[in-house]
Parts: C-alpha cells; sequence; structure tokens
C-alpha cells in the first residue's frame, strides 16, 4: 500500500486506494491466481473501457482468481514512487505486482506502448521477456493492437489475439494444474501452445529480404502453429456479461453503464480496422439485453446508460429494442446516451426518440468530403442522406453538430479536402435556411480531422501514409477554405499520426524503437502535453527503424506483413479485392445486404448464418 | 421525510474528495434502493445533502448526510440497507429523522474538533503558538487576496497531549477555520507528517455545542 505522506503529495490521490462500490476483495491466502488486470493509461482513462469490466468481473467470477487493476500511476505519482522506492501495486489489496501470477495489458492504442515498458519496470519486472525468471508474473497481452503482436514481441511473454471471454478459463485451469505439479514458469508457457489464439513470440522467428521487408515468419517450435487463428465468442446470449461495474472514485471519461449490443460492423470501411478484426456481427437478442441493463442499473446507480457497439443503429430488432430500453430508463430516471452515429435517417430517428427532453451534441462521421472518397472508403452514405439526416435533427432541435472526417485517404484530391468545407458550409446553411420557429438556437458546428493512419488488417494496408508535411499543408488548406465564422475547425496531430502508423505497421524491429525512445523518457505519448517527437525521432535514429519505411511506403500486394501469420478470419485475398475496389471507386454493400465472402463465415455463427 | 445520518470516513477513502464522495452517495443510495426525493426540471438529481466538506486526506467519525425520501421509511433500514453497499471505511454510524422545519444541515454546522495526530511530539512548539493572546496568519480571501487574520477567537478549546493535539474550531458559513491554517500558523511552511481526524460536528444553540447527531433529532 501507498503510505499516506505520499497520496496527500498527489494529485488526485483516489486514483490509487482502490476499494471502490462494485469492486472485488479476496483473501490472499485463499486463492490460486492472483491476475493483475492492467490498463496503460491513466486510471480515469482506465476506468472508462468496457473490455476492463468485462474481464475484471468474469475472471473474479471465478473462486479460486483474484483479478486487481493497475494501471499507469500519474507523472506526480511516478516520480514519488521512484524517490521513495515504491513498487507498482495491485488497486485492490495493494500487493506489488512482481507478486502477481499473471499480469495481463489491454492493448487499445499504439501510442500507450512506452507506457506499457514503464508499468513493467515500475513494477520491478525485467522489460524483456528473455530475462524474467520464476519470480516474474507471465505477461499477457491483449485486445486490438494485438492484431499486429510484433511491435511488442521481445516484451510480451504471450499474446492473446481473440475475445477474452473464450481461452482464459482454460488457461488459468491449465497454470493451476501446471503449478500444483511444481512445473516452472518456462514449461507453463510452453504448454499455452496447446491453445489456437495464443501467439508466444520467443517461438518464431522472422526471416528479411534484402529490401528490409519480411521474407518468412519460421516456426521454431513443432507445437507453435502457423497460422494462429483468433478466437471469437459464439452465443452473444450465453456469454458471460458482468451484471455489475466497478464505480469509478473520479468522474472517469465514460462515466456510465455500458451495454454491449453487438460485436462486428456490418459495413466494411475500408479504413477501419476494428470492422474488420472484430467480423463477424454477433448480436445479442432483444431480452438479454433488457435484463443485463436492468441488472447493471440497479447495481450501479449510474444515471446514464451508453450503447455501445460499433455502428448501434444496424442492431437487427432496433424498433422493439430501443422503445423497451426507453420504459426501462424513463421508470429509474436514466438518461441513454448513443455514441457516435451514421449520419441517416434510421439514427437521428432513434436519437430523437431517446433523448426527447436535453439535446446534447450530435456526433457524426461522414470521414470524407465527397461523394467520391467517400466510395472509396465504402463509407456507404450519400450527401442527400448527410444533409437530410442534419436536417432532421435541426428540426427536431439540435443545433450542436460535431463531424468527424479523416485526411490522407487513399486517392485523396484538392477536391476531397475542399469537400470537407463544402459539406460543412452546406450543413451550416442548411440550417440557417429553416425557418427560427422551426429549430433551437444558434448553430455549434465542429468539423474535427485526423491524420489517416494505415491499418493492419484492413484494405488500406498497403497504403503509403502522408508524411507530416503534406498532413500539416492539408490542414491549412482546410483551414483557409473554412471561411464561416460560425464552423470551428480543428485537428489533430500530424506528428503523432505519422508515430502511430509506423507502430501499427510495425514489425519485430520497431520495438527496439519503442524501447529506446522509453528510455529517452517517453511515457504518455498519448497525451500531447507529454508527446515529445524529438525524442522519438533520436530513438529512429539511434536505432536505425526508418519512419519512412514503416509509415510512408506504398507496399505491393505481394509483400509479406508482420501480421500475416494471422488469421482473422477475413482474408488476405478480400482486403486485395476491397483495395482494388476502392482504387475503382466501386463500393461494397454490408453483410446483410450481400455477404461478400470475406472469409469470416469460418467462425460458424453471428451474421453469415443469418436467415 | 428527512433523514439524517453520522458517518465515518476512514482509512483510504479520506483520499476520495468532497463532490466524489457525494457522487458516491448517490449511487449508493440508488443501489440500495432508498426510496430518495428528486428534484424537478430538466436535469433532475436526488436530493441529498452534507454538512460540510471534508478536506482530502483528513479522515472522519462524524460526517453527515440528510437524505429526503419520497416516502416514508425507517432511518434504520436506511441506515441497514446502505452500509450494506458502501465502501471500506465508509459507515453509517446512526441514521435518524429530523423535524420537517429542522435547518439545511449545511447552515447547522458551527463548530468542529479535531484530533491531530503527530509522528513526533511538538508538544511545546504547538503550545508556544497557541497560548498567545493573538494568532495571526496571512490567508487568502475569497477574493484570492492575502489578508492577516487573527485566529485565536476561531479556536475554542485545545487539549496537548504527547503528540496529539485535540481542537474544537469554529466552522461552517459563518466563521470558519481550516485545520491546514491551523497548522501552518503552528509550523509555517515546515512539512510535518501528522494524521487528522474530524471527530464531530456541531449547532451552536444559546452557546451549547450540540452534535447534529442529536440536533433537530425526533
Amino acid at each position: 500500500m501507498i503510505p499516506d505522506y505520499i497520496l496527500n503529495k498527489v494529485d488526485k490521490p483516489a486514483r490509487y486506494i482502490g476499494g471502490e462500490l462494485n469492486s472485488y476483495n479476496k483473501d490472499i491466502d485463499k486463492i490460486d491466481i492472483h491476475f493483475a488486470f492492467a490498463f496503460p493509461d491513466v486510471y480515469e482513462v482506465a476506468m472508462s473501457h468496457l473490455g476492463m469490466h468485462i474481464l475484471y468481473h468474469f475472471l473474479n467470477r471465478r473462486e479460486d482468481t483474484f483479478c486487481e487493476r493497475v494501471f499507469s500511476p500519474w507523472v506526480d505519482m511516478e516520480k514519488l514512487m521512484r524517490e521513495n522506492k515504491l513498487e507498482l501495486f495491485g488497486l485492490e489489496s495493494g500487493t506489488p505486482i512482481k507478486k502477481f501470477d499473471f499480469i495481463g495489458i489491454t492493448l487499445q492504442y499504439e501510442m500507450s506502448y512506452t507506457n506499457i515498458l514503464n508499468m513493467l519496470d515500475l513494477s520491478n519486472i525485467p522489460i524483456f521477456s528473455s530475462e524474467r525468471t520464476e519470480d516474474d508474473p507471465i505477461v499477457i497481452a491483449g485486445g486490438p493492437c494485438a492484431y499486429n503482436p510484433e511491435p511488442l514481441a521481445p516484451f510480451i511473454d504471450f499474446f492473446y489475439l481473440g475475445e477474452g471471454e473464450v481461452l482464459y478459463d482454460e488457461i488459468l485451469d491449465l497454470y493451476k494444474a501446471f503449478k500444483r505439479q511444481g512445473r516452472s514458469r518456462e514449461e507453463i508457457i510452453e504448454a499455452m501452445l496447446r491453445f489456437d489464439g495464443i501467439y508466444i513470440p520467443k517461438f518464431y522467428e522472422d526471416t528479411y529480404n534484402n529490401d528490409g521487408t519480411i521474407k518468412q515468419k519460421i516456426s521454431l517450435h513443432p507445437d507453435a502453429r502457423l497460422p494462429i487463428s483468433k478466437v471469437v465468442v459464439e452465443d452473444m446470449d450465453a456469454v458471460f456479461y458482468p451484471d455489475k461495474q466497478v464505480i469509478p472514485w473520479i468522474q472517469a471519461v465514460h462515466d456510465r453503464v455500458t451495454l454491449e449490443m453487438f460485436r462486428g460492423c456490418l459495413r466494411g470501411c475500408r479504413f477501419c480496422q476494428a470492422g474488420m478484426i472484430y467480423r463477424p456481427v454477433r448480436e445479442k437478442t432483444k431480452d438479454t439485453l433488457i435484463n443485463q441493463a436492468k441488472k447493471l442499473l440497479d447495481s450501479t446507480g449510474y444515471e446514464e446508460i451508453s450503447l455501445a457497439s460499433l455502428s448501434t443503429s444496424d442492431f437487427n430488432d432496433l424498433d422493439n429494442f430501443s422503445k423497451e430500453l426507453i420504459d426501462v430508463c424513463n421508470e429509474r430516471m436514466v438518461n441513454i446516451s448513443l455514441p457516435s452515429l451514421r449520419i441517416d435517417k434510421f439514427s437521428v430517428e432513434l436519437m430523437q426518440r431517446v433523448q426527447e427532453v436535453r439535446k446534447s451534441s450530435l456526433t457524426f462521421a461522414p470521414e470524407a468530403g465527397t461523394q467520391r472518397m467517400r466510395d472509396v472508403i465504402n463509407k456507404n452514405i450519400t450527401e442527400e442522406e448527410i444533409l437530410n439526416g442534419c436536417e432532421l435533427a435541426f428540426r427536431g432541435g439540435w443545433s450542436r453538430v460535431k463531424l468527424y472526417f479523416m485526411l490522407g485517404l487513399p486517392t485523396e484530391t484538392e477536391e476531397d479536402i475542399y469537400g470537407i468545407a463544402n459539406l460543412a458550409e452546406d450543413i451550416a446553411r442548411l440550417f440557417h435556411g429553416i425557418d427560427k420557429s422551426e429549430r433551437s438556437g444558434a448553430l455549434q458546428l465542429v468539423v474535427s480531422t485526423s491524420c489517416f493512419v494505415p491499418k493492419p488488417f484492413t484494405p488500406f494496408q498497403w497504403h503509403g501514409q502522408d508524411t507530416v508535411e503534406t498532413f500539416m499543408a492539408k490542414h491549412m488548406q482546410l483551414k483557409n477554405a473554412i471561411k464561416r465564422k460560425g464552423i470551428k475547425y480543428n485537428h489533430h496531430d500530424a506528428k503523432t499520426g505519422v508515430l502511430e502508423a509506423v507502430i501499427a505497421r510495425g514489425d519485430r524491429r520497431v520495438a527496439d524503437l519503442i524501447y529506446q525512445a522509453y528510455k529517452l523518457g517517453c511515457t504518455y505519448d498519448s497525451w500531447s502535453e507529454f508527446f515529445d517527437e524529438d525524442k522519438w525521432l533520436e530513438a529512429a535514429k539511434l536505432t536505425g527503424v526508418d519512419y519512412y519505411f514503416y509509415a510512408n511506403r506504398q507496399r505491393s500486394y505481394d509483400e509479406v506483413f508482420p501480421w500475416d501469420f494471422i488469421n482473422i478470419g477475413v482474408t488476405k485475398d478480400f482486403l486485395i479485392t476491397e483495395s482494388k475496389k476502392a482504387e475503382k471507386e466501386a463500393t461494397t454493400p454490408h453483410c446483410r445486404e450481400k455477404c461478400s465472402a470475406c472469409g469470416a463465415n469460418k467462425f460458424k455463427n453471428g451474421v453469415c448464418y443469418e436467415d | 421525510m428527512r433523514i439524517r445520518g453520522q458517518f465515518t470516513k476512514e482509512g483510504n477513502v479520506k483520499f476520495v474528495g468532497h463532490l466524489d464522495t457525494m457522487r458516491m452517495f448517490q449511487r449508493a443510495i440508488k443501489m440500495a434502493k432508498i426510496p430518495v426525493a428528486y428534484s424537478e426540471g430538466f436535469n433532475p438529481h436526488s436530493k441529498i445533502y452534507f454538512a460540510m466538506p471534508l478536506s482530502v486526506g483528513v479522515s472522519s467519525v462524524g460526517e453527515y448526510i440528510e437524505i429526503r425520501t419520497k416516502e416514508d421509511i425507517e432511518p434504520e433500514v436506511v441506515q441497514n440497507k446502505l452500509n450494506a453497499v458502501l465502501p471500506r471505511g465508509v459507515k453509517l454510524k446512526t441514521c435518524f429523522e429530523v423535524q420537517p422545519t429542522a435547518p439545511t444541515l449545511m447552515s447547522q454546522v458551527d463548530v468542529a474538533d479535531y484530533i491531530i495526530k503527530f509522528e513526533q511530539d511538538y508538544s511545546d512548539k504547538i503550545e508556544q503558538t497557541l497560548c498567545k493572546e493573538e494568532i495571526p496568519i496571512s490567508k487568502r480571501n475569497k477574493k484570492k487576496k492575502w489578508v492577516d487574520v487573527d485566529i485565536k477567537p476561531l479556536i475554542i478549546n485545545y487539549e496537548i497531549s504527547d503528540a496529539q493535539l485535540k481542537v474544537k474550531l469554529y466552522a461552517g458559513s459563518k466563521q470558519n477555520l481550516n485545520v491546514d491554517l491551523l497548522l501552518k500558523a503552528i509550523f509555517g511552511e515546515d512539512e510535518i507528517i501528522c494524521n487528522i481526524e474530524r471527530i464531530d460536528l456541531y449547532t451552536n444553540m444559546d452557546n451549547k455545542f450540540i452534535s447534529l447527531s442529536l440536533s433537530d433529532k425526533i
């Protein structure tokens, strides 16, 4: 436990004390497995993560297992911990992480990687997997970024590819049995080879071509499989879902009940990694959802419930479900919040239904400014639908609208950049064209652009990303094109965007860059106030990692990628077909309209097998 | 119906700030299914009130909450239901109904007492300061300007024993002495390690200090 004199000195000490409503407390002497769930960011961010809430309760439902949470201490706390030689600890019991059996790290975004190294170091656990001994916990990593595990390969004992509910029970049972037999840490890790979905980096090696690209991935162990398939939950109604959530002491980024309606996404937007790696779409039934909503609201006392899924308005039984949910929520004085929605009529109607009184701001993501560009990325939405959706929203009483776009998408031209400004202008005109009596307040329109980062397992995984200079020029161009005072424009930082691309499509050599940057003092890179580009550039120089090679280089279809050995269901052939269709500005229908044979039907469930 | 409770805030929960403690109680009251009343309007909030904020890092065995319920409920039931869900360190010691006409909790606070435990014996130093006729110290006023104030009249009594100081101070909206300011008056800018605990809050009835656990009780 952290002593009082230290907690008295740090900002928001409640980040470090545990003991929240709905958190667990178990007798450490009466458990067999001590598991630390790690989120490599600060408390308020970590506590907003749905996956953490699911796995925390999933693991703690086992009597033999105590899952504690561990997050990245804020910089003030880290400094005091180092000065006072305090090790990183689990929030529930205060036990040093080094004494745990497992530390399971969730990989949600690349810019959190230096924090992972820092957390291991603060725990007194060797950063490199090869240097760990019997005294160290087994270090696991999972989550969306694990689909390209290579940039973290030297640091992680094994990666878990897929959804946690599938294998963890078997993994823990196996661990317990092996531990009872007195088997070594190495033997336990090796035994994980029996599971498809588990990647143990030390049993594989990459060979390289002269041009620096990968030649081949070689298995170094007879049981080390190639390829490795992700694991997915088959029956979303039967799978465990927590009936409580730990309620953070201090207000988290998302502080409300989160109801997961389905996994996967029908849409197939070509820039979107989540849309590919979580296939196939698997829904819960309405009754399951209503039941879970009631339990969660009653056990948390929250005043808000959020419907979390990739494209909420695509839910099959949306009409009946939303009506029933509204009744449940009205009874309990609870608001419903919806994540960023498609901009179609369907979604706006849903918004209207759930927010009868308070009109929060509407967030839409057209992603691109012209129809041509939206066709390239397969964002199947027309300008007419966007304008109609906005009109409906304006007439429904909304006046605050946020629009999200990406810059640097493949085949982007000047016209596409100006298209963003034009679309925003058209929306503003539309608002002012509506009679004042039929709309409310003054328009607050925010246009936000991010820098497109090509991600593994997307049809754009071959794309050479724009350079920092190009992105910055595009920001200026768009800024100058937005003339109306009522429209606010902001954009993400190009430098972070390019580094993210280096790491996202990195191979094992990029691990050197991450380690070196960490050694130079980089942590909290996703926080603009801490991101230090110079240190990263210095690390790149020291390690010989060439940003251009990883971020900006256009790849050919026959190149072997670091993540090719993972089978997500969706095939590389499908991604190539999609990439070629993008070049021709041809769109692909969504899963329910027509199956495009992406390969995800190998999982034998979900939307692929709907009538 | 107006139900008041006296509760503790001990152990690590003392690091949870006042607003966060209020939010925690709001959730706990809903979790415990207490029939709490709601305000009217677009953004209804549950009718829960607290007596006086407690500084982060200060523990207490005498905090107060008032819950207005929309239906009658036995105070003891509220106490049991809430204690079943409240986190470690927060516990309702007693719950009671108060007169419908009772003033608000916050307006009733006039006095607070504290026990401050030090790591070493500072008896002499404390006595030297507290026995003075005047104890001047500069503090920021509400307009953030530095002003000199005499805190002596705000100290009702004190008791020094070994490494411990027990003080009764004026508190609340009329006149208030913060413990941190008192410690600053004694120790200046020196960093001293101590544990501060609030013991109870009182209301002033004709110069008699009545614990809020007794005031307006039905």
